[in-house]
């Protein structure tokens, strides 16, 4: 902001010192040629003293936007380094927000595992035997969740046509399967009109993985008798949305921004299964598509995540090194 | 082949101690005759010293690390069965097994169920006396060429378009002929992730090959679908072009 207004200024009075002198020219010749007496003013010069003169002034105009250049450019480097250490300040606190949560996810996991192991050799027993397994698993899922974000980050996208309509209708016949999903009202809401959803450039794999976290997510933060929606829409001539709501928990307003961090979950997702990667992996997978996606929710309502999707498929893939 | 006893004689090479002094026991108690060597070196000197009938392989090791080990034995002109285990569920290091001839790979961590089977398939395969399609660049089953390296394929002659994902599963079922292998096997190799939601997306990539290769399902040429479970192929694939 005070960067912005600042080189405004900087440029009004860069005009001011260019246009001042000239208008002040201007008006004092109408002046003359109004009210000035009639005179021709003639002057003689050695055609040495008039190159001289003209070398002078063009050295002078060269040198001046030279500085003035150095100057733009000098201000474009101290912008662009504030702006990094910004970002980097940024992804260094994000950073230190994804170790701490993930010793919070490896730390209990591994107690667990300790006071099972524990029990085993003093009573021994199927309980802890079962208790040590199921921890082992939740580090391993956690594992394979964060190997599938970095994975989703590099792989190279299969592109093909996709059609949505017949893909969210897969997501739904996936999810059903799911425990739960029968006590819920799943409808996928599709328009026909004025003409079908088109099918988009996409790797069905991919977007495929992103909408059944979803779906999958609506499942968990909802209860029996809530309603779940999968709506799809043409938005633009270039861009097709896709929507998953829900009439669940919800999420609080002051942890809505925090759940597209990696491992971060809300605090109404206490007590349900999950390791905080689905939503990063949702937004690389769009991401990677040229899309956006973003979250609204009110806590006790429920929550719509909308997924906008370029027709044409994702941007070009930058070189590879 | 094996010792008198009958029992597959094993290397097994980790320089985790944690994971060999696990799993060396397990497989003893499924039967095999395991010998462990914990870095690259002490591999390549079992190999040439007792000539295993099967190597699991680390791939991050001191020294020389298994793909290092996997180079040299195959540049010795050694046929022996390699698993190799790989860290990183990468399509790159998937392909770079292939490429340098392993016969099977493992993302860790892996079930080591999984680990035994995919060593029992290999040592059938070696016992029925068929060499090993892995470190082939071409195979050919009936009217079916594939060239692994180009990632090209061929049916009667007439070249087929297949997506990427489906050109590397086809490499997998033909370098597996007549092995039972599950969706879930499947998805790890192809796609790297073991997520089960996802198995639907090795069927989608099975009715692909299928359609290219004008293949029925209810009387399957290729690739046979093994109820509940996952595929098969059937036809009978040799090396060369």
């Amino acid at each position: 902001m005070t960067a912005g207004a600042g080189g405004a200024r900087r440029r009004a009075v860069a005009l001011g010192v260019v246009l001042g002198p000239l208008g002040a020219g201007l008006a004092l010749a109408a002046a003359w040629q109004l009210g000035g007496p009639d005179v021709r003013v003639t002057l003689t010069a050695s055609p040495a003293l008039v190159l001289v003169q003209v070398g002078a002034l063009a050295g002078a105009a060269v040198w001046l936007v030279r500085r003035s250049r150095a100057r733009a450019s000098a201000q474009v480097v101290v912008a662009l380094a504030a702006g990094r250490a910004e970002a980097q300040e940024r992804v260094h606190a994000e950073r230190l927000r994804l170790l701490s949560r993930l010793d919070h996810e490896l730390k209990n996991p591994l107690m667990a595992m300790r006071l099972g192991l524990a029990t085993l050799r003093t009573d021994g027993g199927e309980a802890p035997l079962a208790l040590v397994e199921q921890q082992a698993a939740r580090i391993g899922a956690l594992l394979s969740d964060l190997r599938k974000v970095a994975d989703v980050e590099r792989r190279p996208l299969d592109v093909e046509d996709v059609d949505l309509v017949a893909l969210l209708d897969e997501v739904r016949a996936s999810v059903l399967g799911r425990p739960g999903a029968g006590e819920r009202t799943w409808e996928l809401v599709v328009p026909r009109a004025p003409w079908p959803v088109p099918s988009l450039r996409a790797d069905p794999d991919l977007v495929f993985l992103a909408l059944h976290n979803l779906a999958d997510n609506a499942l968990k933060y909802s209860r029996p008798g809530d309603s779940i929606e999968l709506r799809v829409a043409e938005q633009s001539a270039s861009h097709v949305l896709v929507e998953v709501a829900d009439t669940g928990a919800g999420i609080p307003a002051d942890e809505v921004a925090g759940v597209w961090e990696e491992l971060a979950r809300a605090s109404t997702s206490r007590g349900v299964p999950g390791t905080g990667l689905g939503l990063p992996l949702v937004r690389t997978i769009v991401r990677r598509h040229g899309g956006q996606v973003e979250l609204r929710s009110r806590e006790g309502h429920g929550t719509v995540v909308r997924v906008l999707l370029p027709v044409a498929g994702p941007p070009p893939a930058p070189p590879t090194v | 082949m094996q010792t008198p006893a009958g029992r597959a004689r094993l290397l097994l090479v980790d320089d985790d101690s944690a994971i060999t002094d696990a799993l060396a026991p397990l497989l003893r108690r499924e039967g095999f005759d395991v010998t462990v060597a914990g870095d690259g070196e002490r591999a390549l000197a079992e190999i040439a010293a007792r000539e295993p009938d099967v190597v699991v392989l680390d791939v991050v090791l001191p020294g020389i690390d298994g793909r290092g080990v996997l180079r040299e034995v195959r540049a010795a002109g050694r046929a022996v069965p390699v698993v190799l285990l790989t860290s990183v569920g990468e399509a790159g290091e998937r392909a770079r097994a292939l490429d340098e001839g392993a016969d099977d790979y493992l993302n860790k961590p892996f079930d080591p169920g999984e680990l035994v089977s995919r060593v029992r398939a290999i040592l059938r395969r070696v016992h029925r006396g068929t060499p090993s399609l892995a470190g082939s660049g071409r195979l050919r089953a009936g009217a079916l060429t594939v060239d692994r390296v180009a990632r090209r394929s061929w049916l009667d002659g007439r070249e087929l378009t297949v997506t990427p994902k489906a050109a590397a599963l086809l490499d997998y079922l033909i370098t597996h002929p007549d092995e039972l292998l599950s969706r879930e096997r499947l998805l790890e190799v192809v796609w790297g992730f073991e997520h089960p939601v996802g198995t639907r997306a090795v069927d989608n990539r099975v009715a692909e090959l299928r359609r290219v290769l004008a293949d029925d399902a209810a009387a399957p040429q290729w690739i046979e679908t093994v109820s509940g479970t996952g595929y098969r192929f059937r036809a009978v694939v040799e090396a060369g072009a």
